[in-house]
């Protein structure tokens, strides 16, 4: 699990050598084997577990979505694409669901999987600040008249890497406060400042409040009283306050960074019009004489006009969507504002791809974990931590797909996290109700 | 009994998602069809590709644009054509907001064909580098 996560950050990192020729290829065969290996696990628990209600309906959401993704190959402009994420979709749900079969007559796998993603998460965090040593230029994006420096660690851009940063917060929270050991308490408080001091030092707005509302669903739902709920929710807004402020520290430059040589030489012939108004640039270009405002803690210009582009989008092929897999391909970046290839938001993401019908599958599925996390965590003590850690993660995966698209890339760096926590609530609801 | 629902339900879920098939591919069908009627609009509005109102050119690699000026716009309509003569993107921008017709996710749905070797001649023309 922790190679999963180490080799999807790399399929999503700016070191060349990690992401090209290595990182894309080998996502796939760890995926591979961690299929294996929770088929193995979950065939060897042996007695057979009852699957209903919530958890079976959460099976069949999942079932529908991913059988949704594969048949969408027919209508899809790349049958090929389509075909090929909605079989690595179909295989991480396989994973998750697996191993929540397993953890459902034994915690201890669950306790393996939330250890196995807080330590990967903490080693794309220290990766990051060794590539920061060695590469600066490459680890941090240079301040322009618009924006403060940005840090990238691994990441091919700022918001990359604390996607998979701030789902693995609630994990370190949960570990501080259910280790045994003061050495591991220890250990999880370093990673949990370590990846929230990354992800600040990112300047990622979304990354920030999702990692401190899995932090809040954590706090709430693990408070054995309301006097206790009310001191931890008071910490963790308190951090939050305290993070939002370090995050508004750095300033933008007095003005924009020369261009490199090699970006020089490929400025556009003076005669084009790609010099006077880019495509890319086309919606919310500023006139002759404007100035583009400065990014600020709450703007959100360039974004929603993208999303309400996106949605416009949608709408020509509501039903059904483009194809799954073909976001990167149908969005088209015509926003001055906006500098991403996806829309950057999960909801209208998969919107675009599989029509209403598979926005409504999403939801579904995303609620059903939810309402069963909420009845896990009232379940018998020696589950409800772990039962709050995963829930801790759903909620921040919900938040951050309000502003970054990875919910149905099982590519991408934040969506193994995420179902596995997501596919967990299952097991460890269907394992209570069983001893119960 | 549990297993003879299973299967019932398991055949619903199959007929539905074949069921859906027919569904999407129309919906790609109908969004191509407007897509194409609006870029038909924009080359009428152009007229004739060697109109002297051609102000300016784009290349962006997987296709190139052909811009036209109306009154004091010079990019006003816009027309991009990829390297087999298939228009995927048409764009007037004559009004407030820029108006956008494109199959760039689709160019295979494009039926608005042109000479591409006329559009090569006019980029050349303009300067443009090959």
């Amino acid at each position: 699990m922790a190679a999963l996560v180490l080799s999807l950050a790399a399929a999503s990192s700016n070191v060349k050598y990690l992401n090209i020729p290595f990182g894309r290829q080998l996502r796939w065969v760890v995926l591979a084997e961690l299929l294996a290996v929770a088929v193995l696990l979950a065939a060897s628990r042996g007695k057979r577990r009852s699957l209903v209600g919530a958890p079976l309906a959460g099976a069949a959401a999942a079932a529908a979505l991913a059988a949704l993704a594969l048949v969408s190959t027919a209508w899809s402009p790349d049958a090929r694409l389509t075909a090929a994420r909605a079989v690595s979709l179909t295989l991480l749900f396989a994973a998750a669901g697996a191993l929540a079969y397993a953890a459902a007559g034994d915690r201890r796998v669950a306790e393996l999987v939330l250890v196995a993603v807080l330590g990967g998460a903490t080693l794309v965090a220290l990766a990051g600040l060794v590539h920061l040593a060695l590469s600066p230029e490459q680890a941090v994006v240079a301040a322009t008249a618009r924006q403060a420096a940005r840090y990238n660690g691994l990441g091919a851009n700022p918001n990359a890497m604390p996607v998979v940063l701030a789902l693995a917060v609630p994990l370190a929270g949960w570990m501080l406060l259910y280790a045994r050991r003061r050495a591991a308490r220890g250990l999880a408080a370093a990673a949990g400042v370590l990846m929230v001091g990354s992800i600040v030092a990112s300047g990622s707005r979304g990354a920030l409040l999702a990692a401190f509302a899995g932090l809040l669903a954590l706090a709430l739902t693990v408070a054995r009283s309301r006097r206790r709920a009310a001191a931890l929710a008071a910490a963790v807004v308190a951090g939050l306050a305290v993070s939002l402020l370090v995050m508004q520290l750095p300033r933008p430059a007095d003005r924009d960074p020369p261009l490199t040589p090699s970006a020089a030489q490929r400025t556009v012939d003076p005669a084009g019009a790609e010099l006077l108004l880019p495509l890319a640039d086309e919606i919310g270009h500023p006139r002759s004489g404007e100035l583009a405002p400065p990014r600020r803690l709450l703007s959100s210009l360039g974004r929603a006009r993208a999303w309400r582009g996106a949605i416009e989008q949608a709408g020509e092929r509501p039903l059904l969507g483009y194809g799954f897999g073909t976001e990167e391909r149908v969005f088209v970046d015509r926003y001055y504002l906006f500098f991403a290839g996806r829309v950057e938001n999960s909801y209208i993401g998969a919107a675009l791809q599989i029509g209403v019908v598979g926005l409504v599958l999403l939801l579904a599925l995303v609620a059903l974990v939810l309402a069963g996390g909420l009845r896990a965590v009232r379940a018998p003590r020696s589950t409800r931590p772990l039962a709050a850690a995963c829930l801790g993660v759903v909620v921040c995966g919900v938040v951050l797909a309000v502003t970054q698209s990875f919910l149905t890339s099982a590519g991408s760096v934040g969506a193994a996290p995420f179902w596995l926590c997501a596919f967990l609530i299952g097991g460890l609801a269907a394992g209570s109700r069983s001893r119960a | 009994m549990r297993g003879a629902r299973l299967a019932v339900a398991a055949l619903v879920a199959i007929a539905v998602l074949v069921a859906l098939i027919p569904l999407g591919r129309w919906e790609r069908s109908r969004r191509a069809d407007e897509q194409v009627r609006g870029m038909q609009s924009v080359l009428a509005a152009v007229g004739r590709l060697d109109s002297p109102s051609l102000a300016a050119f784009r290349q962006l690699g997987s296709f190139d644009c052909l811009l036209y000026r109306r009154a004091r716009n010079p990019f006003a309509l816009e027309v991009c054509v990829n390297d087999r003569g298939r228009v995927v993107e048409a764009i007037d921008r004559r009004g407030k907001a820029a108006r956008i017709w494109s199959l760039r996710d689709d160019p295979s749905r494009s039926s608005v064909l042109v000479d591409r070797a006329r559009v090569e001649r006019l980029l050349r023309k303009m300067g443009a580098p090959r």
